[in-house]
């Protein structure tokens, strides 16, 4: 992993508020999700390294450092703002070129790599029509392109998925996914949505009150691939039934809902056991899967804010079960399937 | 048959020079005149009215230059000719299609770009403060000089081509820069000014009203003033002063109707104004920069 | 009891279509709505509040027209996409005001407001101006003005916008105590595990109308034109594939890297002979799971047909 991103006792202040505090990191990696609550210092963090904001200590962007070479760190990285950011009255063909020109290219390099940006995000029939009137998926495309015309080697992308539907935002996350083999960029994405984060990050940096909580692969913030004998199953019908013949069988199960439980399989078993467990009690198995924290409930944990239990609690002021049962529940509503399916 | 091929369409790295940052503000210049001239109401009938009067002026003075431009008397008391007393005069022409293309253009650049989130695009990259207010304040200098500052110039051209013979020809020379002067103090007015209110209002409708108000009411409150009191304080509306410097340039005044501004109360107020728009605008940019990009949190 | 009954109803503005012949029963509950922007989503919550009426057909809540009914109205709480707050006022302020225009009487409306902010957490908060709130103070305001009056039935469009993941995991607990204590809930929103989260219940707004309602597992079963897909990770799948691809109920089998996907009319027959097979040739299944038994997927297949309907 080549560090892209190097932090040393970075601090912004303004008079009282400490918007970063003497923060200390390495950043690299291939697509990396920047996290945090609000108030957490990411938006600062990004003026700071973009060189708008002046700081203390050191940041270094692609060996850059942010104070002095700021303008320069802005030519070599893109991003791709939360909020419009576009000049009325212009084709989208035009505010790409117009992009291009302002970090430095040849006015018809500019153009020509316009267009291809502009392929790439799939804008390929509108793009010569106004931006004005365009629907909100083709403006977060023209965002997107306009980061990417200059060739940056970093993409910071801000909530790219902002008021999508959601076919448009798989889409946008198909993107998102493939630039850094088709473009050769590093991505940045800030977002809140943690299961974009788990579907399209390999790394992560989480924040929290001007502090960096957390550095490292997705990987390492859910705990390593949780040990195979840890399992979630669902049954179709009666998985007391199946706990209790499990059990019987030397396995730990705790039940969590009528039809799921938690499994841990006892020394030399393997999952064999559950499917015959099953077969003999007459009972469907559904789903099975290694037990691995969610993304959000990694999160929850790094900064410290225990996830709720069912009633509203704490789950940390909950005895042993309910406390369990809400992480999985909280785990399994995240794994099925659909947005944790393919990685 | 010759065997098949399948191109690699792929994507080529950018691996061509980049231009320095010194020049990007000639990017943002260029824009700006390329905007400005896009379509039918911007700029181009403005500068069709400023062809026209250059047209009409000219004609004047090259038809009529040996009459006496009765109306105008020197500072010596001679009455002077048309020949001598049109380019002066022709601000009073020049100014108000200039305030055109202000209204129309200078006014609501800052203010269109902090509504549309253009400050964001811009300081994402690599654009500096200066190369914005530099290029901005470039493109609209080039747009109004094609009025204020090319007007003049021709009928000096007319003016010297009209001389007798080389002598008077090098006598009147400076007919030349003093119109070069005139020119330029126009084109700043209008180019600067305009900008300073677009930078006081995030808003474009609101920032036009705002410098419509300030030229046209608060110009005419100030000479309606300066009458009754010091004709100093005239030298709050942008349009007296101008044409004040201008007469005065050329040692021509008009008696009794126009106010006579002392000509360093008019200098003073043009390049202040100026001075505080430019001011208003890297205010209103630094602090774009700072806040824009990066998100609410 | 239907607690919204459209009947035939459409709206335009001008050209442009709101919803068209939408014929639709609420019974209560915590409903997610769904459906692509402009399929008519906003309008359908629109007319719900009271804010439209419809142009043609009715659309009405416990019986009576949103839009002329005021006694109705207060048994609603709306709370809109759009944010158009006094940001001078404090939240406490804002919200009192707010249960004022809805109906709370004056002396109780200080009340009302303290209550409905401490329902969503802000009571820490609630003295502070709007202006200087985060994305996620702001929802939570805009959610306690829509409580503050006690309506029974809340209307919530895309509550969640813009909340960091902390305030979001409460938002939603919150919402999940409101339906628990019996208030009907309709939220929209496009991000579809938000929506997971709260319920499996759903409408789904496609063109204008109507095109699928109930519980997502269920309509899943209904969408044949995809037949269910299963995904198992194993060190053999091929023994799976063998023992399946004999079977008339499979419509395809594909390998990826990890193991096996099958695609499948009758999953529930598949799974019994998934697990034969396991046991048979004494596979070990690393995981097993249906990949598109989920609102994801269910609202993708139902919408991403494009037109051919």
């Amino acid at each position: 992993m080549t560090a892209i991103i190097e932090l040393e006792r970075l601090a912004k202040r303004y008079g009282p508020i400490t918007a970063l505090d003497d923060v200390t990191a390495v950043v690299g990696g291939s697509i990396i999700g920047l996290l945090g609550p609000n108030g957490a210092g990411k938006s600062t963090l990004l003026k700071c390294l973009l060189g708008l904001l002046p700081y203390q200590g050191r940041a270094r962007v692609l060996g850059l450092d942010a104070n002095a070479q700021g303008a320069e760190i802005r030519d070599r990285v893109g991003y791709m703002p939360e909020q419009e950011a576009f000049l009325s009255g212009m084709s989208a063909v035009e505010l790409c070129t117009y992009a291009g020109e302002l970090s430095g290219l040849p006015r018809t390099e500019a153009m020509q790599r316009a267009h291809a940006a502009l392929y790439y995000a799939g804008l390929e029939e509108k793009r010569y029509q106004p931006i004005d009137g365009y629907s909100t998926g083709m403006k977060q495309r023209v965002k997107l392109a306009q980061a990417l015309v200059h060739d940056p080697e970093i993409l910071f992308l801000d909530e790219p998925t902002n008021g999508l539907d959601p076919r448009s935002r798989e889409e946008m996350l198909d993107l998102i996914v493939d630039l850094p083999a088709r473009r050769g960029c590093t991505i940045v994405l800030s977002t809140h949505l943690l299961p974009d984060v788990d579907r399209v990050c390999d790394h992560a940096v989480i924040m929290h009150r001007g502090g960096v909580r957390f550095v490292g692969t997705i990987d390492e913030l859910r705990g390593a691939r949780g040990r195979d004998s840890e399992l979630t199953v669902e049954v179709k019908a009666e998985a007391a039934k199946l706990g209790e013949a499990l059990t019987a069988a030397g396995a730990t199960c705790k039940v969590t809902s009528p039809v799921a439980l938690q499994v841990d399989l006892p020394a030399n078993a393997t999952t064999q056991l559950v499917f015959a467990t099953a077969q003999t009690a007459g009972l469907q198995v559904r789903a099975l899967a290694v037990r691995r924290e969610s993304v959000e409930a990694a999160f929850l944990r790094v900064i410290g804010e225990p996830a709720p239990g069912p009633s509203g609690v704490p789950a940390s002021a909950l005895p042993g079960t309910l406390a369990d049962a809400s992480m999985a529940v909280a785990a399994g509503m995240f794994e099925r399937g659909g947005a944790g399916g393919q990685r | 048959m010759s065997a098949g091929q399948i191109h690699d369409l792929g994507y080529k790295r950018y691996a061509g020079s980049r231009r320095s940052m010194g020049t990007r503000w000639t990017v943002i210049m260029r824009h700006q005149i390329a905007t400005a001239w896009k379509g039918w109401w911007r700029f181009k009938p403005w500068l069709i009215a400023g062809l026209i009067a250059t047209a009409v002026s000219g004609g004047i003075l090259y038809f009529l230059s040996g009459n006496l431009f009765r109306m105008i008397g020197g500072f010596s008391g001679q009455v002077i000719k048309f020949a001598d007393g049109i380019l002066p005069i022709s601000m009073a022409w020049y100014a108000p299609i200039g305030f055109l293309v202000s209204l129309t253009v200078s006014a609501t650049v800052v203010a269109g770009d902090v509504q549309s989130g253009a400050l964001t695009f811009y300081f994402a990259r690599s654009v500096r403060p200066r190369d914005y207010v530099i290029g901005k304040l470039a493109g609209l200098g080039v747009l109004l000089s094609l009025i204020m500052l090319a007007g003049p110039l021709v009928l000096a051209g007319v003016r010297l081509g009209l001389s007798d013979d080389r002598h008077q020809l090098f006598e009147l020379l400076p007919v030349a820069y003093k119109a070069l002067a005139i020119g330029v103090l126009g084109t700043l007015i209008y180019a600067a000014v305009p900008l300073g209110f677009s930078a006081l209002i995030a808003n474009r409708r609101y920032a036009m009203a705002l410098w419509a108000a300030y030229y046209l009411l608060l110009g005419s409150m100030a000479q309606g003033i300066g009458r009754l009191t010091s004709p100093t304080v005239a030298a709050l509306d942008l349009a007296s002063s101008l044409k004040s410097v201008s007469l005065s340039l050329f040692d021509v005044h008009r008696s009794g109707r126009d106010l006579s501004i002392p000509t360093s109360a008019a200098l003073i107020s043009i390049l202040g104004h100026v001075a505080i728009a430019i001011g208003l605008v890297v205010w209103r940019v630094r602090n774009a920069q700072q806040t824009g990009v990066g998100g609410s949190s | 009891m239907s607690i919204v009954v459209a009947d035939n109803c459409s709206k335009w503005y001008g050209h442009v279509l709101g919803v068209s012949d939408v014929s639709w029963k609420l019974t209560g509950g915590i409903v997610g709505l769904l459906g692509p922007n402009g399929a008519g989503k906003s309008t359908l919550i629109k007319m719900m509040g009271g804010l439209l009426q419809p142009s043609r057909g009715s659309l009405t809540v416990y019986g009576q027209s949103p839009f002329y009914d005021i006694e109705v109205r207060r048994r609603i709480g709306y709370a809109p996409e759009h944010e158009a707050t006094w940001d001078e006022l404090s939240a406490l302020e804002l919200v009192t005001a707010m249960g004022r225009l809805s109906g709370v009487p004056a002396g109780k409306a200080d009340q009302a407001a303290r209550d409905a902010l401490e329902q969503v957490g802000m009571t820490s908060a609630m003295y502070r101006r709007v202006r200087g709130f985060s994305k996620g103070m702001r929802q939570r305001t805009k959610l306690a003005t829509a409580i503050v009056h006690d309506p029974d039935f809340l209307l919530l469009d895309e509550p969640l916008t813009g909340v960091d993941p902390v305030a979001r995991v409460d938002i939603v607990e919150r919402i999940k105590q409101l339906g628990a204590a019996g208030k009907t809930i309709v939220i929209s929103s496009h991000v579809l595990y938000e929506i997971e989260a709260l319920t499996s219940d759903i409408v789904v707004i496609y063109r204008g109308q109507v095109l699928a309602e109930g519980n997502v597992y269920e309509i899943r079963t209904l969408i044949d034109r995809h037949p269910h897909r299963i995904r198992v990770e194993c060190d053999q799948p091929r023994a799976i594939a063998t023992a399946l691809a004999s079977e008339d109920h499979v419509a395809r089998l594909h390998f990826e890297r990890a193991g096996l996907v099958i695609e499948t009319r009758d999953p529930d027959r598949c799974y019994d002979q998934i697990a034969k097979a396991v046991l048979a040739s004494r596979v070990t299944v690393s995981a097993l799971s249906s990949p598109d038994n989920n609102l994801g997927a269910v609202f993708e297949y139902l919408t991403g047909d494009g037109g051919r309907r």
